[in-house]
């Protein structure tokens, strides 16, 4: 017996989960606590249809899904796999940017500043607004460091940002992302130092970086000045000066947060820009600017009251502060259990902030730990759940639209694409906030529950997908997919071929085994279609009903 | 799961088509209820352009040939150039309730936006319109319909239905969002999708009968909801206008929505002129510009709200509160570029169903900074509060049979708005 069933039998022989139905897999919770007693887990393949999403984007395959029903321990093995795979670092592009919401549809800077064309205007803007994130992803991928997301000389860039911004080292014809240096002189300091952090957060001459310490503050050590209160007293002159923004240097209750926001500010005028508009402007890194900010706003650059020298020794102070790790493991705790955290989560929180900095800020671990967590792995309630529970836990999360992009590329090659325009993934001419998701600006968590419009773009996706799945591998003959290999549009219900597809694709696109008396249903729905369509029609009819369901869309 | 005998039901329904008439899917009109019109003037207003006779103050640069006037009992500012202000408070001053000196507590637009909407900047929050649009006691197809501008929402994000800056949620009801991605190739053959629907609406109830207590409970039922909200939009999709286009439009499709029944609250934003936005940080004259055409179309929505009539025959204008808003005000000072930088204290209106019309409720001190108010009576007072947008959503909430204390406990309603008959 290996260790991992031992530690299986273990936890099932202690926990009073088992008495009440359940017990979680894997391995034992390190972090679990009180809260943890009135969950009970998903069933094992929904378990693995719901890591395979968080870290791929995509669903396991039916083998992987027979693997884990033939020995549950598998689950961890196959954990590790989808840790390992490619798809792993660009789905953390999309995880990461629930956070950051640098993936919005405007910058300053526009593709036609470029002289580009209107079709390349999407490219551009996620070639701008992914660059941190793809720096973050990279390194987590690649098994280095976290604190290199502010530390690192590199940065990370396509064909499009290599070709049009003061870049060095992007391979020769090369597509794709790859690191890169800046030429412009600018420090070493991981996302601090990327043009896409700043352009999504941009500043003004009224502004004066503010805002990038405020987004800094909240990125990196999850400390949000916006949402401390303020409280003006009645008939403060605000007039007494010039510039009512200098009245936060005076007034305390600006000083509250304004004593954190200038200092960190003064450390950034690397990126002022004199035009926030001119190209050659906001491109470049400005080195001979990086004193101004102690002239232009009266203070000494600092980071919560630590003296700072430039950026460079902004990223290194940062990680000197225990916020900061402590704010990783919030943010990915709250990306894979997909809810805000609460004072119930304390104790998990605390647990895994420092296993995450006893292993040498390795994020792939920490996310490993996350989803070995009862709460990540939890599917219900036991009798004595509260109300507070229900309403804490997420045992059913809603698919986000770039899991719906990944998912039914892989499964069907379905991809929603318009005058360049990726139509899952913008809001300008797409879908994004329609299917749920973040636009970085407005909305900034997922939708929790669905609605009329995440439902109907879910119809919508699943009727075309199902459509062109059906006609490329059932009909045109291409390479199978998402059907078995067995199957033809001359199979019908009752012959085991068909029986055996109808069950193969349940257990691929919900991730459970369908029982006889739902095998049957979708083959009268298959045959009530094929009198009315024919065959071909009805298939496509079967898979927009499996891609429609509720358990599809939930996960 | 179905039997065959649902089957066969299905499969008459989906050659027959299942027509549906709008009546039938109205089934339950929102007579009586209280209804939402908000116009969000994005950018931050200049409340001396309308609003705030700040004349003989020291520090306000007040507009050029700018003049306090009056009507029905209301002081605003009155100028040949912007010609609809006056006109609005002559016609509509009765309805109409304004209030000076709100305090934002920002001067951040992000902040300051998500404040005035929610009354916190609190992430967590949801904002007043999707609130008072989930607590409706009718079901709605489309609660809150977002034509333009933003939207907070976290627990009630199901109830908000966001147009889209390129009308994507018409393009969807219509079918034609993959025209030009894959042509007429990635539609469903149109016999089979009924069939396929009802197939999909049992599995969605059965699921939602087996859901396991908490979350899984919440959206097994907000599934089945939005399947049948989906379902009649979409059957009203050749009643009813969605999408977003001019202000104008925007603002009489939004009227349509309530006046149907379909919606209980509709979100736009006013840009000003040119879509240049309210934010004058050079060239602050703009705001001319800005509030004639604002309030150009505030005349026209009241022109509008009184020639609708509800399914009860009564006047729309009867059963809808309109809220004109923007997310700050301006300093009263020009700056170098004659513009006017950021101020936290702001002017906000109220007009129609609901609000004791003819009122100017707040005024500022010597440094244009709100006074605190009694909130009964609306009159200054040293004992009296700082007016917040916390105030505001609280009121609405009131109005609209919503308990202000689930959503802004800290916030006491501003009763003097409210009229009591």
């Amino acid at each position: 017996m290996s260790a991992l069933a031992s530690r299986l039998l273990a936890c099932c022989a202690i926990l009073p989960l088992v008495a009440l139905g359940g017990c979680f897999r894997m391995t034992a919770d390190d972090t679990a606590s009180d809260a943890d007693a009135v969950l009970t887990p998903v069933s094992d393949t929904r378990l693995l249809r719901r890591m395979s999403l968080d870290l791929r984007g995509v669903l396991p395959s039916v083998g992987d899904y027979e693997q884990v029903e033939q020995d549950p321990s598998a689950l961890q093995a196959l954990l590790n796999t989808y840790l390992e795979d490619p798809l792993f670092e660009e789905r953390l592009v999309f995880v990461f940017a629930e956070h950051w919401h640098t993936m919005i549809d405007e910058f300053n800077g526009q593709s036609y500043d470029y002289q580009m064309d209107e079709d390349e205007a999407y490219d551009f803007e996620r070639a701008v607004g992914e660059e941190p994130l793809r720096l973050m992803a990279h390194i987590v991928a690649n098994d280095l460091p976290w604190s290199d997301i502010l530390l690192a000389d590199y940065s990370m860039a396509n064909e499009i940002t290599a070709a049009i911004w003061p870049i060095d080292e992007y391979p020769t014809d090369g597509t794709g992302w790859h690191p890169i240096r800046y030429t412009d002189g600018r420090p070493a300091a991981g996302v601090l130092a990327t043009n896409g952090l700043w352009w999504r957060y941009p500043t003004t001459q009224f502004n004066q970086n503010r805002a990038r310490a405020a987004a800094i503050s909240k990125l990196l050590v999850c400390e949000d000045m916006l949402v401390r209160p303020i409280s003006f007293s009645a008939g403060a002159n605000l007039l007494s000066t010039e510039d009512p923004t200098t009245m936060t240097t005076v007034e305390p209750s600006c000083l509250a947060c304004h004593s954190i926001l200038e200092p960190l500010a003064a450390a950034m005028f690397g990126f002022y820009w004199v035009d926030e508009y001119a190209i050659d402007e906001i491109e470049r890194y400005h080195p001979e600017r990086e004193v101004l900010g102690p002239q232009l706003l009266g203070v000494e650059p600092a980071f919560f009251g630590t003296p700072i020298v430039g950026l460079a020794d902004l990223g290194e102070t940062i990680l000197e502060d225990p916020r900061f790790t402590a704010c990783a493991t919030e943010q990915m705790l709250e990306s894979y259990l997909r809810r805000r955290l609460t004072d119930a989560d304390q104790t998990r929180l605390r647990t895994l902030t420092t296993t995450f900095e006893s292993r040498d800020l390795q994020l792939k671990s920490l996310i490993r730990e996350i989803l070995n967590t009862n709460a990540y792995q939890a599917g219900g309630f036991t009798e004595e759940a509260t109300s507070e529970d229900h309403d804490r836990e997420n045992t059913a999360r809603l698919m986000a639209p770039s899991q719906l992009m990944s998912l039914h590329a892989n499964l069907t090659g379905f991809e929603w694409v318009a005058g360049g325009y990726n139509l899952f993934d913008n809001d300008e001419k797409g879908y994004r906030v329609l299917a749920g998701g973040v636009d970085g600006q407005y909305l900034t968590s997922p939708q929790q529950s669905p609605g009329v419009t995440w439902t109907l773009v879910h119809k919508r996706v699943a009727e075309a997908s199902a459509t062109l799945g059906v006609e490329s591998e059932l009909v045109e003959g291409e390479t199978r997919r998402l059907f078995g290999a067995e199957i033809t549009l001359a199979n019908a219900p009752g012959d085991t071929v068909f029986d055996n597809e109808i069950e193969r694709l349940y257990l691929r696109l919900l991730g459970s085994r369908p029982t006889a008396e739902q095998v049957e249903s979708f083959g009268m729905l298959w045959s009530s279609l094929e009198q009315l369509v024919g065959a071909k029609e009805a298939w496509i009819g079967v898979v927009a009903a499996l891609l429609r369901d509720p358990a599809f869309g939930v996960y | 799961m179905p039997t065959r005998r649902a089957f066969n039901r299905m499969a008459l329904a989906g050659l027959t088509g299942l027509a549906a008439s709008p009546t039938r899917l109205l089934a339950s009109p929102t007579v009586g209820e209280r209804k939402f019109l908000f116009i969000l003037a994005y950018g931050g207003w200049d409340p001396c352009y309308a609003f705030t006779p700040l004349f003989d103050n020291e520090y306000a640069a007040m507009p050029d040939d700018s003049v306090a006037a009056e009507a029905h009992g209301m002081t605003f500012i009155d100028a040949e150039s912007r010609p609809s202000v006056r006109s609005f408070f002559e016609d509509y001053g009765d309805r109409t309730c304004l209030i000076n000196g709100m305090e934002v507590r920002s001067i951040t637009h992000e902040r300051c936006t998500r404040i005035l909407l929610t009354g916190s900047a609190s992430p967590d929050g949801d904002d007043f319109a999707s609130i008072l649009a989930a607590h409706s006691a009718n079901d709605l197809i489309l609660p809150h319909v977002v034509l333009s501008g933003p939207a907070f929402t976290n627990k009630y994000s199901s109830q908000v239905v966001r147009v889209g800056r390129a009308d994507q949620f018409p393009t969807l009801i219509q079918d034609q969002a993959f025209q030009e991605s894959h042509g007429s190739q990635a539609k469903i053959n149109e016999t089979s999708e009924p069939l396929i629907d009802a197939f999909v609406r049992e599995r969605a109830d059965r699921y939602a009968a087996a859901a396991a207590a908490g979350r899984e409970t919440l959206v097994g039922a907000e599934f089945v909801a939005a399947l049948d909200k989906m379902n009649r939009a979409t059957d009203l999709s050749d009643t009813i206008e969605f999408g977003s286009g001019e202000i104008e439009t925007q603002v009489s499709n939004a009227l349509g929505l309530l006046e149907l029944g379909v919606s209980r609250c509709v979100t736009v934003q006013h840009n000003g002129i040119w879509d240049l936005t309210w934010d004058t940080h050079s060239a602050n004259n703009l705001q001319d510009y800005h509030f004639e055409l604002l309030f150009e179309l505030l005349n026209t929505t009241m022109a509008e709200l009184d020639s609708r009539t509800t399914a009860t025959g009564n006047p729309l204008s009867e059963e809808v509160t309109v809220v004109v808003m923007s997310e700050m005000g301006r300093d009263p000072r020009l700056n170098a570029l004659e513009g006017k930088h950021h101020w936290t204290y702001t002017s906000l209106m109220m007009v129609g169903a609901g609000v004791q019309g003819g009122q100017v409720l707040g005024e500022f001190d010597e440094y244009v900074t709100g006074k605190p108010l009694n909130l009964s009576t609306g009159e200054a007072s040293e004992d009296g509060v700082a007016i917040l947008p916390g105030h505001i959503g609280a009121t609405l909430l009131a109005m609209g049979d919503v308990d202000p204390g689930d959503y802004l406990p800290d916030y006491d309603t501003f009763d003097a708005v409210v009229d009591e008959t």
